[in-house]
């Protein structure tokens, strides 16, 4: 089986070469965006149980909900805490675009203090990855705006460890608005939150009130973001098949002559089409693992790299690895299988007369 | 015996054989002879199993080409096909190319390339072996399985006089029923049977 491989160098190579890139794009696209969701997901879920926003604006980044309403909330039996959060993005210093965070009481659970404190006034706390690009300034400007920088805070969530936070007060300034949303966590979720939520409700007629957990299954940018990384990352796929298709009919088209000799000598159509099959099984399975480490090795990369400031994070789990992997060998052997079976249904000498 | 009944072929349009009936005899050695062109690689390709007639039908004894259960297990166990060039697998040795036939007859492989004087090259591939030595193993490839039935197409046209007499006395020599599609005059002065073709056409 493996003499094929060496007599067909080249083919094999290119068949090589185009599995992996293929493989190595659908976990790279699919992990990417799912790193964006579950990252964003992760900052409201650690944050709160339930979010409220502007009614009928989608997108937090242009939902304005009044900040006056977080005492109305945090009095409401059952109700732990309440927070407000401006979630916003502008130039810090010569970074065109970084991800600004304006917050009540310094409540983002999601990190914590390198060195330095919290911010007061007219100061900012940076997230690590910028402090390091920015090579930890005494000052730094949001927006054409001059903060004070006191201090560092980690952050596991790449959005905010990229980021910067500032007092709600100076993020109120920067984007003009009360608060982006606000998160609210209670006691006992399970008992209380219909309630709660019923109750936050009638404290304003513009507002949506949801758990965040319903907020983050519905919330369209993440629909959007999980939409358009399937679509991409099944043109891929499909780019992937085809060309695994054609360059396996290729190859095919040139082992005709093989094939009919085999067939001349009384070998099965089966047992050509099985060999073919474990021919690819084995090159796909090469191309997986090739492909696998080369997209965690990508992966690392693209989170480590500064100008990308840790917001390109993606992980690859188990069921996108076992998807994958079916999905990879499916497609291999289909697009073996078929011109392999379809040539050796052909009668013996005209294979050998086509393909000498 | 070998048994065809109006047979004809055609390649798209363009009819090669028509009407062929005749039978060949068990354990005889048959030669077809014709011009270039007149269709004796194609009857012996239908004669062989290895191409399907447009028309007609082919038979052994008493069974017909397609009531034969397994075609493949037919083509292994009982034909033997020589063609022109050796058709060797270029990525398989020369004891690999023989063993495609049947694996498990290792001892029988090596006899057979003694008798041919090729043993030798066993381990070869066919790019490191001269026509001749190609051919022998093609030939031993086509008999290692001991078929009933050989067919050869122009077995020696690549072949110097000396290689071409050890492939004549090989087939000459054995047990099978041989049909062979050759120019050589000392196929035509030994035969059992001479069917000549002209124009697709027996003569």
């Amino acid at each position: 089986m493996f003499k094929s491989f060496l007599r067909y160098k080249y083919k094999t190579a290119l068949i090589l070469l185009s599995t992996v890139a293929a493989i190595a794009s659908i976990f790279l696209i699919t992990a990417l965006g799912n790193g964006i969701v579950s990252m964003y997901a992760s900052m409201l879920k650690t944050d709160g149980d339930i979010i409220v926003t502007q009614k009928g604006v989608a997108d937090t980044f242009f939902s304005d909900v009044n900040l006056s309403l977080l005492p109305k909330i945090a009095a409401i039996d059952g109700v732990a805490s309440a927070q407000g959060v401006i979630v916003g993005a502008g130039a810090l210093g010569e970074i065109s675009i970084a991800g600004i965070y304006g917050v009540t009481e310094n409540r983002m659970h999601n990190y914590r203090l390198a060195h330095g404190r919290y911010p007061e006034g007219k100061e900012a706390i940076l997230g690590e990855r910028i402090a390091k690009i920015l090579h930890d300034p005494k000052t730094v400007e949001l927006m054409g705006k001059p903060f004070r920088v006191s201090g560092v805070f980690h952050s596991d969530i790449g959005f905010e460890n990229g980021g910067v936070v500032v007092p709600i007060a100076q993020a109120q300034t920067l984007f003009g608005k009360s608060a982006s949303f606000l998160l609210v966590s209670i006691d006992d979720f399970d008992r209380n939150s219909k309630e709660i939520i019923d109750r936050i409700r009638t404290l304003d007629s513009d507002i949506d009130v949801k758990s965040t957990n319903a907020f983050i299954d519905n919330y369209n940018q993440f629909k959007i973001i999980r939409i358009s990384s399937g679509v991409i990352a099944s043109v891929s796929f499909l780019m992937g098949f085809l060309s695994i298709v054609s360059l396996m009919s290729m190859m095919i088209n040139d082992r005709r002559y093989e094939f009919g000799i085999k067939r001349a000598l009384g070998i099965s159509k089966a047992r050509i089409v099985l060999e073919v099959i474990l021919e690819v099984a084995t090159l796909t399975l090469t191309a997986f693992v090739i492909a696998f480490f080369l997209s965690l090795a990508l992966l690392y990369l693209l989170e480590h790299i500064d100008r990308f400031q840790g917001y390109l994070s993606g992980k690859i789990d188990a069921v996108l690895f076992a998807q994958l992997f079916v999905g990879s060998m499916a497609m291999a052997v289909a697009g073996a299988a078929i011109p392999a079976w379809l040539a050796a249904r052909i009668d013996p000498i005209i294979l050998i007369n086509e393909g000498r | 015996m070998i048994r065809l009944e109006h047979i004809s072929h055609r390649y798209g349009k363009e009819k090669v054989l028509h009407d062929i009936s005749l039978s060949i005899a068990p354990k005889s050695f048959n030669v077809i002879t014709g011009e270039s062109g007149s269709g004796k690689s194609t009857l012996l390709s239908i004669m062989s199993t290895l191409l399907k007639p447009t028309e007609g039908s082919l038979g052994f004894g008493d069974t017909d080409r397609n009531e034969i259960a397994n075609i493949d297990r037919f083509r292994n166990t009982r034909i033997g096909f020589i063609f022109q060039f050796h058709y060797l697998i270029g990525h398989l040795t020369v004891f690999e190319n023989i063993a495609l036939v049947d694996r498990r007859r290792k001892k029988e492989i090596g006899t057979l390339l003694e008798r041919l004087g090729i043993q030798a090259l066993a381990d070869k591939y066919p790019d490191e072996l001269s026509g001749g030595e190609c051919q022998r193993a093609a030939i031993a490839r086509a008999m290692i399985n001991r078929p009933d039935y050989i067919f050869a197409d122009e077995p020696t046209g690549s072949l110097d006089s000396h290689n071409s007499r050890i492939v004549f006395d090989l087939l000459r020599e054995t047990d099978a029923t041989v049909v062979v599609a050759t120019h050589e005059s000392a196929y035509i002065e030994k035969t059992d049977r001479h069917i000549v073709l002209k124009d697709g056409r027996l003569c």
